[in-house]
C-alpha cells in the first residue's frame, strides 16, 4: 500500500509541474496583453507608453527568465502581485479561498446527500413513477447549464418569495446565520449540477450490480428490498461512482465559476476568469496552479480510498510495476 | 413522433421555470413610455442609509489618474476632488480651486486653492500636492489617460500653500476643463492608493475587493456639504439577469451599465438615467493605411451601408442620437455644424462607392467586436451583415473577449486590413478640445489617419482659441472629418442606469459618469 501511495504521489507532483509549465506558456500565447487591458485600451495611450509598462512589469524578458522568476518566487512564498490592483496574489487568493471552500464543500456534501436517496429510492420502491421522476431530474440536471437553476432559484425564492437575498457572501465565522442564508441557493444550485450526473452513474452501476449472483442469492434468502439494496447493491455500486466523483471535482470548478457569477459569490472561480479576461498573468498562473494542485490532491485521496476499498487496484498497480521492471531488466540484458 | 410522457417532465420543469422568471418582473406598466432623464428627481433628502449600487463590470484598481475603465468613474467624485469639476450643465466650476485667472494670451494661469482641506489620512492638501499630481499625470511612466487633456502644460509650481501657477506651451483657454479629470491624491503615499484611496472627497474608502466590490463611508471631515449616505456599497453583478433580479427585488438602489434592451423594462415606475446630450459615440474604426479602407470611397461606402435608424432601435432601444455625419460632435449639441452632409442609409450608393474602391461582389470584410460585453455592437454588426449581403458583400462577424478585441487595433500604428473595428469613444463634449485633437496627427486615433493641413489648422484653433474662433475650429474640423470619414460614427450615446424612486440627487455627465456625491434618499423614505 505504501508503494502504491508513493507512486500516486510522485505522479501527482509531476502533474502539478506540468500544469505550471502549460499554464505559463499557454497564457503568453493568447492574443492581448495585460498592459493594454490595464490602461483600458485608452484612446490617449501610445505604443511607447505600453512598451515602458511591459518593461517595468518584466514582460519583455525571455519567457524562460519569466518562468524561472515565478517558480523561484513560489519557493519563497512570493506569488507576485496583480498587474491591476497591485495586491499580492497571495492576498487576493486569501480574500476568496474561504468563500470557494465553503461553497464547494456545501455543494459537494449537499450533492452527495441528494444523490444517494435519489438513486436508491427507485431501486427500493420499484414503482415506475420514481424512476421516471429521478430520470427526469438527472436528464434536466445534466442538460441545463448551472446558471439556469441559479436564475430560477433566485426568481422563485429571492424575487418571488423574498426568503433569501439574490446574492452576496458573508463569512461563516463573522455571522453564521447570514452566511448560511446566503449560501443556501448557490449550494443547492451546485448540488443539483453535481448530483444529476452522479445519480445517473450510480443508477447505472446499481443496475449492473443487481444482476450479480450474490444479489439474487440475498433476494432468494428472503431479504427485503431495502436490505438487498442497502446491504448488497449500494455498497458494491459505490466504487465506480466514487471514481466518477473524483473526476467531477474538476467539473465542479467550472460549475462554481458560473454559480459565483450568478450569486455574486466572491470566490476563486471568478478571480480566475477575471484574470483570464484581463490577462493578469501573475494572478492567473498562481491561482490555476493552486486549483490544479487541489484537484490533483483530491484525486490522489480518492485513488487511495479506492485502493483501500478494492485491493485489486493496489495489486493491479503492483503488477504493472513488476511488468515494467521485468521489461526494463530484459532491455538492459539483466538476468532474471 | 410520439414523445414518451417520462421525457416531458424535464421540458415541463424548464417551461415552468421560464414562466416563473417571466412572471417575476412583469406587470408594472408599459415599458415603451419610459423616457431617460439626466438626473433623478429633486426634492428634500434625508441623511443616512446605505446606497446599494450594482454594475456589471468589476473595479480593478483605484488610482483615479490611471483609471482603467468606465466602471470606476462614479468613484472619481466620491473619493477624490479635482481643482475643477463639472456642473450638471457641463459648465466648469470650482472644486479644490476656488478661483482662477489667466493671462490675456491664455498661457499663464494662477489657481487659488481652497484652504483647510485634508486628505483622508489627515494630511493637509496644499499647492505642493497639486503640483505633484499634475507632474505625475504628465509623467509618461504613469500612463495616465488624462495626460493628453493637460499636455499643453509646460511648467507647474506652487507660489504659496494655496496658490498654483501653471505655464502652458501653447495658449489654451480651456485649461480648467482639462483639469477636471486630474484628481488630487496624496502622491507621497501613492503606493497605498488601492488600500486607502488617499483622496479629499466626501466619502472614504472602507473596503476594496478587486473586481468584486468597493465600500465607501461618509467622510465626516469633508470640507464641503455633509455627505448624505452613511455608506455606499458598489457591487459587481457579472450576471445581468441576477443584477436585474436584485434591482427588481429592491436589494439594489441603483443599477448601471444596463443592456439597452432591458433598460426600459427595468425603469417602469423608476428612473431611467442617461446623459441628456451624450458625448460618447458608437463608431466603427477602420485602418486608413491598409486596403480597402485606405480609400476614402470605401469608408464613405461603409457609412452609407449603415442603417443607423434600425441600429438605434435594435441596439439602443431608440434611446441614442443617430449620428450619420462621421464626426463625433453630438448632432443635438451647440457646437454641431448643422450644414454637414448626411450619409443617410443608401445601399445603392454604398454598392457603387465600394465598387469604385475595388470592393466588389463576393468580397469579404470582417466585423471585429467583443463577446460577453457591448452586445449592442454585435447587434449593429448583424444589421450591417444583412445589408451588405444585399449588395453581394460578405461580412464575417468575429466576437472576441475584450483583451483579444483590444489587441487587434490598439494602440495606434497597427494594421488591420479589411476589418471593421467596433468601438465606443468616450469624449468630453465641446468646448473641450480632446475629441478633435484625438484625430490629429499628434493624436492617438487607432484609425492611423493622416490628417490634412486643413484639419490640423482647425484642431489648433479649437485648442488655442476662444469664442468665435474656437467655434469655427470645431466647424472646420467636423467638415474635414465628414468628407474624409476616418471613422464611421453611428450614434451618440452613453451608458444607461436605473434608480429606485427614493434615490435623489444623482445626475449623469455627458460621457455617462454617474454623480453620486450629492445624492441621498428622499426625506421620509425607508430608514
Amino acid at each position: 500500500m505504501i508503494a502504491y501511495i508513493a507512486r500516486r504521489l510522485g505522479l501527482s507532483i509531476l502533474m502539478i509541474a506540468l500544469v505550471s509549465v502549460l499554464v505559463f506558456v499557454v497564457l503568453r500565447l493568447l492574443p492581448g496583453d495585460p498592459t493594454i487591458t490595464r490602461v483600458g485600451a485608452a484612446q490617449a495611450i501610445d505604443a511607447k507608453t505600453l512598451a515602458a509598462m511591459r518593461h517595468s512589469l518584466g514582460l519583455d524578458d525571455p519567457i524562460l527568465v519569466q518562468y524561472g522568476r515565478w517558480i523561484a518566487g513560489l519557493f519563497h512564498g512570493d506569488l507576485g502581485q496583480s498587474y491591476f490592483s497591485e495586491y499580492p496574489v497571495g492576498e487576493l487568493i486569501g480574500q476568496r479561498i474561504g468563500a470557494t471552500v465553503l461553497l464547494a464543500v456545501a455543494g459537494l456534501v449537499l450533492g452527495v446527500l441528494l444523490t444517494v436517496p435519489l438513486a436508491v429510492l427507485p431501486a427500493i420502491s420499484r414503482r415506475k413513477i420514481w424512476g421516471r421522476l429521478v430520470g427526469g431530474y438527472s436528464t434536466v440536471g445534466m442538460a441545463a447549464p448551472p446558471f439556469v437553476f441559479g436564475i430560477i432559484l433566485i426568481a422563485v425564492f429571492s424575487v418571488g418569495l423574498g426568503w433569501t437575498p439574490t446574492g452576496g457572501y458573508q463569512s461563516l465565522w463573522s455571522d453564521p446565520g447570514a452566511s448560511l442564508r446566503l449560501l443556501a441557493l448557490p449550494a443547492v444550485t451546485l448540488a443539483i449540477t453535481l448530483s444529476a450526473p452522479l445519480v445517473h452513474y450510480l443508477r447505472v452501476s446499481m443496475r449492473e450490480v443487481e444482476s450479480a449472483a450474490y444479489v439474487r442469492t440475498a433476494t432468494g434468502k428472503g431479504l427485503g428490498r431495502p436490505g438487498v439494496v442497502g446491504g448488497h447493491v449500494l455498497p458494491n455500486a459505490l466504487l465506480p461512482t466514487l471514481t466518477a466523483f473524483g473526476v467531477m471535482i474538476g467539473s465542479v470548478l467550472g460549475g462554481v465559476v458560473v454559480v459565483e457569477y450568478v450569486f455574486r459569490w466572491p470566490g476563486l472561480g471568478s478571480l480566475i476568469v477575471d484574470a483570464v479576461l484581463q490577462r493578469d498573468y501573475a494572478v492567473l498562473q498562481s491561482a490555476v496552479l493552486l486549483v490544479a494542485a487541489a484537484f490533483v490532491l483530491a484525486n490522489l485521496l480518492i485513488d487511495i480510498l479506492a485502493g483501500l476499498l478494492d485491493p485489486r487496484l493496489r495489486v493491479g498497480g503492483a503488477r504493472t510495476r513488476a511488468r515494467g521492471t521485468t521489461a526494463a531488466a530484459l532491455a538492459t540484458g539483466g538476468a532474471r | 413522433m410520439r414523445i414518451p410522457r417520462s421525457r416531458m417532465w424535464p421540458v415541463a420543469a424548464l417551461v415552468a421555470g421560464a414562466l416563473a422568471l417571466a412572471g417575476c418582473g412583469a406587470g408594472r406598466g408599459p415599458a415603451a413610455t419610459v423616457r431617460k432623464a439626466g438626473a433623478t428627481m429633486t426634492g428634500p433628502m434625508r441623511t443616512g442609509g446605505t446606497l446599494h449600487f450594482g454594475q456589471s463590470q468589476g473595479i480593478t484598481q483605484l488610482d483615479p489618474n490611471t483609471i482603467a475603465s468606465s466602471s470606476q468613474t462614479q468613484l472619481q467624485t466620491l473619493l477624490w476632488n479635482g481643482l475643477t469639476k463639472y456642473a450638471p450643465d457641463m459648465s466648469v466650476r470650482p472644486d479644490l480651486a476656488t478661483s482662477w485667472t489667466a493671462s490675456a494670451d491664455y498661457r499663464h494661469w494662477t489657481f487659488h486653492l481652497r484652504p483647510g482641506v485634508r486628505f483622508h489620512n489627515g494630511k493637509p492638501f496644499t499647492a505642493d500636492d497639486a503640483v505633484k499630481n499634475i507632474r505625475r499625470v504628465l509623467d509618461p511612466k504613469t500612463a495616465a489617460q488624462a495626460a493628453v487633456k493637460i499636455s499643453m502644460i509646460d511648467k507647474v509650481r506652487a507660489a504659496g500653500p494655496t496658490t498654483l501657477d501653471i505655464d502652458l506651451k501653447t495658449p489654451n483657454p480651456q485649461l480648467p476643463n482639462g483639469l477636471v479629470d486630474i484628481k488630487m491624491t496624496d502622491v507621497d503615499h501613492i503606493k497605498d492608493v488601492n488600500r486607502t484611496a488617499n483622496g479629499t472627497g466626501p466619502y472614504k474608502l472602507a473596503r476594496f475587493v478587486p473586481n468584486q466590490s468597493v465600500t465607501v463611508v461618509r467622510n465626516d471631515r469633508f470640507w464641503g456639504p455633509r455627505p448624505r449616505f452613511d455608506r455606499i456599497e458598489i457591487q459587481r453583478y457579472a450576471d445581468a439577469t441576477a443584477a436585474q433580479s436584485a434591482f427588481l427585488s429592491g436589494e439594489l438602489d441603483t443599477l448601471t451599465e444596463l443592456a439597452p434592451d432591458t433598460a426600459s423594462y427595468l425603469a417602469v415606475g423608476r428612473t431611467l438615467l442617461g446623459a441628456p446630450q451624450p458625448a460618447g459615440v458608437a463608431v466603427w474604426e477602420l485602418d486608413t493605411k491598409s486596403k480597402p479602407f485606405d480609400n476614402p470611397k470605401a469608408r464613405l461606402a461603409l457609412s452609407y451601408a449603415a442603417d443607423r435608424a434600425a441600429m438605434n432601435q435594435a441596439a439602443y432601444a431608440g434611446k441614442a442620437v443617430v449620428n450619420d455625419t462621421d464626426q463625433p460632435v453630438n448632432p443635438t449639441g451647440p457646437y454641431y455644424d448643422k450644414g454637414l452632409p448626411h450619409h443617410t442609409f443608401d445601399l445603392a450608393k454604398a454598392k457603387s462607392l465600394f465598387a469604385e474602391a475595388g470592393v466588389r461582389k463576393g468580397s469579404t470584410l470582417t466585423f471585429w467586436t467583443t463577446a460577453g460585453a457591448n452586445l449592442e455592437w454585435t447587434t449593429m454588426g448583424q444589421i450591417l451583415q444583412q445589408d451588405l449581403e444585399k449588395i453581394g458583400i460578405n461580412l464575417q462577424i468575429r466576437s472576441n473577449e475584450v483583451a483579444t478585441w483590444a489587441a487587434k487595433a490598439f494602440p495606434k500604428g497597427k494594421r488591420y486590413p479589411g476589418l471593421i473595428y467596433a468601438n465606443f469613444l468616450s469624449f468630453p463634449p465641446p468646448p473641450a478640445d480632446y475629441a478633435v485633437s484625438w484625430y490629429s496627427n499628434s493624436g492617438t486615433c487607432e484609425c492611423n489617419w493622416t490628417a490634412p493641413d486643413a484639419y490640423e489648422k482647425a484642431a489648433a484653433a479649437v485648442s488655442r482659441s476662444s469664442g468665435g474662433d474656437r467655434a469655427r475650429g470645431f466647424t472646420d474640423a467636423q467638415r474635414v472629418l465628414n468628407a474624409n470619414v476616418p471613422i464611421v460614427t453611428l450614434a451618440n450615446t452613453s451608458p444607461l442606469s436605473v434608480a429606485q424612486k427614493n434615490v435623489r440627487g444623482v445626475w449623469v455627465q455627458s460621457e455617462g459618469t454617474l454623480h453620486l456625491e450629492d445624492a441621498g434618499f428622499a426625506a421620509g423614505s425607508r430608514p
